[in-house]
């Protein structure tokens, strides 16, 4: 698959999601290009996470298309989206607390050998190897998920992604109840996932947090895009006032 | 924190440490109480052995449903329905014996996965639904089998493999729930299924995330208990010569109970085999201890209830000491 920043990866056309009465999303479109962060952004309500849930199979569209490297693709479920390299960071990080760190980087996709009994140390191997390249210092990849800081659980759930060689990552709401030192960490891995040609999907209402990393921000309110604005377009303070004014 | 003192607590943590160490507690304790040691006599180690594994095996379902985060309280009418089936097959209608077994472990899969279907389909409370299908195979048995049991009278379908003692002590119903436990506890632990249940237990909304089909994981814990108590009414129906309706009455009391000893927490996501297997164990200690002491047999429920409370109080008590 070619890298080429300046070509869309992601098509979102016209998407359309209800609940019966409540439409939460209603004829959205968005682009993401290869390598580029993009700030989905919003206030609550906005449908920004019902967006996601249609990218990560969880939700299907009611109406629209969806394209990948200008491939029509239609996501049947979380395994399909998987395995279309959609990764997808929730806002509770997707990990069980009483399994150990090996255990969540592989869940739902674990390494089996004879009869489908656990390769357990290539799980552990290769968890740890992964969160080492990532600068993440935990201890053991033996220990309860439930056991580490948010800004490593948020740590070993983007090591989960790295590892499935994801080419879009969405992440719905990443910073929320992290320390300061928390969300300097994910501001961080996802300036290294665009380093990697990855790209992502920050879904926040949070600018503070978003602003430093995105290339472009894409405004949504009551399920509609209301302004796509690169980031050399607009400061912090607009940015705010967009939101606001709609 | 440094590795070792990891490791160490992951000792402790490993529930099935502390549940040993009740057992051998309690070995102490009525050591030195009752009269005679009469409690370390053969035959009253024999009757725990026995009894613990007649619904300890039921307790396995259980520790693997517990875990996905469900339960099952119809274990017990269940068991009375299969063993009224099993004697029926054999007996009355002459089939042959490994046919009548594998044709009741199917329909105890069945009515464990009708448990299931209702409650994932539907989303009812699993304890709602086998609470229904309690009375359900209850009185189905009652009305099929007329309140009359169906005696075996001398046939011994399996010979050894079910009835006999080896050693000329060790029950083989006790062998089967040795080996079930073994079995169950890699599959737990280090098999794939095993990994999804917990997951599916842990953290059904993750685990659903993460690709993981946590309906189909749930269901087939279903189906796993009602076979396993299909399995485990053969075992005793043909140590004691007949299939009746008095069999199995409060086994989903007592294999849940042996589940929540053993450390399982009923919040999902975990639990040992190893932990139900010593935890069946306790509570035929208890019972026996409290027999052979010449307690009345009614206290035995007053301990039951109490230790169950006690030990789900020390677990999170440990559980919030490990993570400090």
């Amino acid at each position: 698959m070619s890298r080429d920043g300046a070509k869309p990866f992601l098509e979102m056309k016209n998407i359309h999601k209800s609940f019966g009465k409540i439409v939460a999303v209603d004829g959205v479109n968005i682009t993401a290009c290869y390598g580029e962060v993009v700030g989905l952004i919003g206030d609550n309500g906005a449908g920004k996470s019902t967006l996601i849930k249609i990218l990560a199979g969880i939700e299907k569209a009611d109406k629209g298309e969806i394209y990948l490297a200008g491939k029509k693709v239609k996501i049947h479920s979380p395994r399909h989206a998987q395995m279309l390299g959609i990764e997808t960071l929730f806002q509770d990080q997707a990990l069980v607390n009483c399994m150990d760190v090996a255990r969540n980087v592989f869940m739902g996709r674990e390494p089996t050998g004879l009869l489908r009994f656990l390769k357990l140390k290539e799980m552990k191997e290769e968890s740890a190897v992964i969160l080492k390249s990532m600068g993440l210092s935990i201890g053991s990849v033996d220990m309860d998920v439930g056991l580490l800081s948010g800004g490593e659980r948020q740590g070993v759930a983007i090591a989960r992604a790295l590892h499935f060689q994801a080419s879009l990552l969405t992440m719905d709401e990443p910073t929320i109840a992290l320390s300061v030192a928390g969300v300097q960490r994910v501001v961080e891995y996802v300036k290294e996932l665009r380093g990697r040609g990855i790209t992502v999907i920050f879904v926040t209402h949070n600018l503070y947090h978003v602003f430093p990393v995105a290339d472009k921000f894409i405004i949504m309110k009551r399920g509609r895009v209301v302004r796509e604005i690169k980031k050399e377009d607009v400061s912090l303070d607009q940015l705010a006032d967009l939101i606001v004014s709609g | 924190m440094n590795l070792s003192c990891l490791r160490l607590r992951k000792v402790i943590r490993y529930r099935a440490f502390g549940i040993f160490a009740v057992l051998v507690g309690l070995l102490l304790v009525f050591y030195f109480v009752t009269p005679e040691k009469r409690f370390f006599d053969p035959r009253a180690i024999r009757t725990i052995l026995t009894r613990a594994s007649e619904y300890g095996i039921i307790a396995i379902g259980i520790t693997f449903l517990m875990i996905s985060r469900e339960l099952d309280i119809s274990v017990g009418s269940v068991f009375t329905l299969c063993s009224l089936l099993f004697a029926f097959l054999y007996l009355k209608l002459g089939w042959d014996p490994i046919f009548a077994l594998l044709c009741t472990l199917a329909v105890g899969a069945m009515m464990g996965s009708l448990n299931g279907l209702v409650s994932l389909k539907f989303g009812i409370p699993s304890i709602i639904t086998t609470l229904g299908t309690m009375y359900l195979w209850r009185g189905a048995a009652l009305v099929a089998g007329r309140g009359q049991p169906i005696y075996y009278r001398g046939a011994n379908p399996f010979g050894f493999i079910f009835t006999a003692r080896l050693g000329g002590f060790l029950p083989m119903g006790f062998v089967w729930f040795i080996v079930l436990t073994i079995f169950f506890e890699i599959i737990l632990h280090y098999h794939r299924f095993g990994n999804r249940v917990r997951a599916s237990g842990g953290n059904t909304k993750a685990a659903r995330e993460m690709g993981i089909n946590t309906d189909r994981t749930k269901l087939i814990c279903f189906a796993l208990v009602g076979l396993l108590v299909a399995f485990a009414s053969i075992i005793e129906s043909t140590r004691i010569g007949e299939g009746s309706g008095r069999l199995g009455i409060g086994y989903e009391f007592y294999a849940i109970a042996a589940t929540v000893i053993g450390g399982t927490s009923l919040f999902g996501g975990i639990g040992t085999v190893i932990g139900t297997f010593l935890g069946a164990i306790i509570l035929e200690m208890i019972r026996t201890g409290l027999a052979v002491m010449g307690v009345s047999g009614w206290w035995f429920n007053v301990f039951i209830g109490t230790i169950i409370i006690v030990v789900m109080v020390l677990n999170v008590f440990i559980m919030k000491r490990v993570r400090r």
